[in-house]
């Protein structure tokens, strides 16, 4: 089932490591963080709190302050998950980073095709699920590639079926059954689900919105026809967010507006 | 991010769930590609003056919450296109596999117009996902005519096979053929300069496409 091992793997030092949680603690507290810094562009939820981009750098942020993180210079992360799982791409190529905290990150995981990035992350009972595209010249997904990291701890590349090529995957989740994910269209998300993450079939469409945030039945995202923060179950149900109008949907109950992190009032 | 409803006074509908929709809506995109649509439009008046003003524009979407140019605000989705004078472009219909050739001819001027502005952009030629709409966004700046793009490629491929009669597979692929006609069309069009290395030259070939295309001429 699985074809080859993701080259690269690295690790995080325990100095580094034990050095990082002492700062994530300072956040919590409002102590040392740096308080609230613009934030340019939200990657999701870890441990609480945001993986963002602010003034070029990666930073670990909540609504009160942020503090930087190391080992994602020069990094586009697009994703990351529980277990502070990663995903983008670093100089073309796409990449899987792993931390034991949250603020130092390490590459665990790197494709080697020249044009490619990872697009989603998603946990469940089974392990962490990567996917991702090949992309074209001019950055359009042309092919779906998965990689996925088991008890084992190694992340192990898996050939795709079924996950619709020309689609980037916004959001992917685990569950006793296997996975679910989404991927956005000009008409809404398409939701797929996969009992090993290699056979796709699809499922339920979201109409007219764009996925961000998939838990359960449950997702976040934005209106494809006026960029509204609304969330709803895939059985159909939709409800705009009460949070500001621009408001861009992020994971974990937090909303990027204006370059501030919010939550739900 | 900034929010607009329309572009240099333009508005901006969404057709995708209920077509003929004259609703404004909230779209979003970084200021600068903003500045970039006013310039393409303003564009889009002038080589199409003679259809009168642009009444409207039909948008898939700007900023959309998904990774890439979508996600930065860095790029438009545009469906359609109605001029003042009755006029219609639409990709959202597929106008650049209509069997009327002023159709496929005013396709292809959209298109060219859209290409003076932004890098990329994909076209009903380049794949089947954008066979209902053009997409056009700020990757890979600064414009020029480059070989080795998909993109460019059938893009040039269709232009002379709409405008010249050329017979081109219409396939990606920068083959002396498509070499050949390439530089009939430049020649016939009165270019000066490479459209492969200077944007200025490219742009220029870009207008008297669009000129053609707008005016149902050949080349």
């Amino acid at each position: 089932m699985v074809d080859r091992r993701l080259c690269r793997r690295t690790f995080l030092s325990l100095t580094a490591a034990t050095a990082a949680t002492a700062a994530v603690s300072a956040v919590g507290g409002g102590g040392a963080a740096q308080a609230s810094p613009v934030i340019d562009r939200a990657a999701g939820p870890v441990g609480g709190r945001v993986l963002a981009l602010s003034g070029g750098a990666w930073v670990l942020a909540d609504e009160t302050g942020a503090v930087p993180t190391r080992g994602l210079d020069g990094a586009d992360v697009i994703a990351v998950a529980a277990g502070f799982v990663a995903v983008g791409a670093h100089g073309g190529k796409a990449v899987i980073w792993e931390s034991a905290d949250g603020l130092d990150w390490a590459a665990a995981g790197r494709r080697n095709e020249p044009h490619a990035v990872f697009t989603a992350v998603g946990a469940g009972p089974r392990g962490t699920l990567v996917l991702g595209s090949l992309l074209s010249e001019e950055g359009t997904p042309v092919r779906a590639v998965a990689a996925i990291r088991t008890q084992s701890r190694d992340w192990l590349t898996l050939p795709v079926r079924g996950l619709s090529d020309g689609l980037a995957v916004t959001a992917v989740t685990g569950h006793a059954d296997g996975w679910t994910a989404a991927a956005v269209d000009l008409h809404g998300s398409v939701v797929f689900h996969s009992p090993d993450g290699i056979a796709w079939t699809q499922g339920a469409t979201v109409p007219a919105s764009a996925v961000r945030e998939l838990v359960g039945d449950r997702w976040t995202g934005n209106a494809l026809d006026d960029t509204a923060p609304v969330r709803g179950t895939l059985a159909g149900d939709r409800e705009v967010v009460a949070v500001p109008r621009d408001a861009h949907a992020v994971g974990g109950g937090f909303w990027l507006t204006r370059g501030t992190l919010v939550r739900e009032r | 991010m900034i929010t607009f409803s329309r572009i240099d006074g333009t508005p901006v509908y969404y057709w995708r769930s209920n077509r003929g929709n004259t609703t404004l809506r909230n779209w979003q995109c970084t200021q600068a590609f903003y500045d970039s649509l006013v310039l393409w439009i303003r564009d889009l008046r002038s080589l199409s003056s003679g259809y009168g003003s642009i009444t409207y524009l039909v948008s898939a979407g700007f900023y959309v919450n998904k990774p890439g140019q979508h996600g930065a605000g860095t790029a438009m989705d545009l469906d359609h296109v109605r001029w003042s004078g009755g006029q219609v472009s639409s990709p959202l219909d597929r106008h650049h596999a209509s069997g009327t050739q002023s159709l496929r001819r005013r396709y292809l001027a959209v298109d060219a117009v859209c290409r003076r502005r932004f890098r990329y952009a994909l076209d009903g030629w380049y794949n089947a996902d954008h066979e209902d709409h053009i997409h056009a966004d700020f990757a890979g700046l600064p414009t020029v005519c480059q070989k080795g793009s998909r993109s460019d490629t059938v893009f040039v491929q269709a232009m002379c096979n709409n405008f010249m009669g050329s017979g081109l597979s219409v396939d990606g692929d920068w083959g002396p053929l498509t070499q050949s006609a390439f530089t009939t069309a430049k020649s016939r069009l009165g270019i000066s300069g490479d459209p492969h290395t200077s944007t200025t030259a490219w742009r220029a070939m870009l207008s008297g496409i669009a000129r053609h295309g707008f005016a149902n001429q050949a080349i």
